[in-house]
């Protein structure tokens, strides 16, 4: 008789390579992907043989474990990387399907949902390059060459007449044109529109 | 725009909406240029400028390396001294590793690519093993846990210091393959997995 085993086990290793083991994670389970956001070390996702999760467990800096907000959807075969204060979680196999599902944490380890992925797929890879976080490869309905990239976009739209102030800039857009502000992310401000329709 | 609130509509002559944005991100996605070859089960890591995404597999074994440089500029540099998928890479300091794999053999073999895109290999892992794990610690890349395919699984971690000299730190408490890893602040985590008991 052969047995599947998934495995809960945590083991870190110090500058100086020492081991120790912290707190399991809190579901049994391989196939999972890891990233780093803010203080926190993420792993989310992965199998048992039997169920896929969407479990996440969080390890801050002094591997004190927590379980921030699940992925929205269970997968196994996931990628992960980070861009900027955005843990990004991508792709999988979950539900008899390939999945495009991208879940977001921030530093706060708040969870959104940004763009799929433009094609479903598991067993991809995923780094961080400059302003981008990429998505490579993977398998869907056939092996794939695709690549995703993610920005965080930190331009704004105003109409003509529009008076805005986002980050330090603070002014009144003139043209007679549409205005893309290009202002630092996270957004902070406001824009102040007249006699216009917001969509 | 995500979580753009509007806070006022104008009144009293001013005849303005008010669009607030507190601390918001939008996470914009995009397809750019393709992989040279398609496949599963590669490796992807940054080093300088570039990101990589090395090995893989489909029909057959790859040995390709695709580089997006920071403006998603794509390039081919010198593939993987080896063909496989299944292996694994992290970054130490101006050198990104892929290490392991298994192609019709289990690989032990280490591509490390400077901030150049030139490929150099240095010393093997101390174990020949695919689906394992890597990722970063001081300036160490570690390589943990793996499986041969041939029924065994390994607790094994090979660590590279950024000269790419390699020793064996003491290994994961508990052999394994499939496993995640991630650091955070002083430490190089090591997480979950899978064996098979027969």
């Amino acid at each position: 008789m052969s047995t599947d085993l998934s495995i809960d086990i945590v083991d870190a290793y110090d500058v100086n390579l020492t081991r120790t083991t912290p707190t399991r994670l809190s579901m049994s389970r391989y196939g999972l992907a890891a990233t780093t956001v803010g203080d926190y070390a993420l792993f989310g996702g992965g199998y048992d043989s039997s169920t896929n999760f969407s479990t996440v467990d969080a390890y801050d800096s002094n591997l004190t474990r927590s379980t921030p907000t699940a992925l929205s959807v269970r997968r196994t075969f996931l990628s992960a990387t980070t861009l900027g204060n955005y843990a990004l979680f991508g792709g999988g196999y979950g539900n008899s399907d390939h999945l495009p599902t991208v879940d977001a944490y921030d530093s706060n380890l708040t969870r959104s949902t940004p763009t799929a992925l433009g094609v479903g797929r598991n067993s991809l890879a995923a780094t961080t390059v400059g302003d981008y976080a990429l998505f490579g490869g993977g398998y869907g309905s056939s092996y794939s060459a695709a690549v995703d990239a993610y920005y965080i976009n930190n331009q704004v739209q105003v109409y003509p007449g529009t008076k805005y102030k986002l980050g330090s800039m603070s002014d009144e857009a003139t043209s007679d044109s549409m205005q893309m502000i290009t202002t630092t992310a996270p957004i902070t401000g406001y824009i102040k529109i007249k006699d216009a329709t917001i969509n | 725009m995500a979580q753009a609130i509007i806070s006022r509509k104008g009144g009293g002559g001013s005849g303005y909406a008010t669009v607030m944005f507190n601390n918001v991100y939008a996470l914009v996605g995009m397809r750019t240029a393709d992989l040279s070859v398609a496949r599963a089960n590669l490796a992807a890591t940054t080093v300088g400028d570039y990101a990589l995404f090395g090995g893989g597999g489909a029909s057959g074994y790859a040995s390709a390396v695709d580089a997006y440089d920071t403006n998603l500029t794509w390039s081919t540099p010198t593939s993987l001294s080896a063909y496989r998928h299944y292996l694994a890479a992290t970054t130490v300091e101006n050198y990104a590793l892929f290490g392991g794999g298994v192609n019709e053999s289990i690989s032990s073999t280490v591509d490390a690519y400077n901030t150049s895109l030139t490929r150099s290999t240095p010393t093997s892992l101390s174990v020949a093993r695919a689906n394992l794990a890597a990722t970063t610690v001081g300036g160490y890349a570690l390589f943990g846990g793996g499986y041969n395919y041939s029924s065994v699984y390994y607790s094994t971690v090979d660590a590279y210091n950024t000269n790419l000299i390699r020793s064996t730190p003491t290994s994961l408490s508990f052999e394994r393959a499939n496993l995640a890893a991630a650091t955070v602040g002083n430490y190089a985590l090591f997480a979950g997995g899978q064996i098979y008991e027969y």
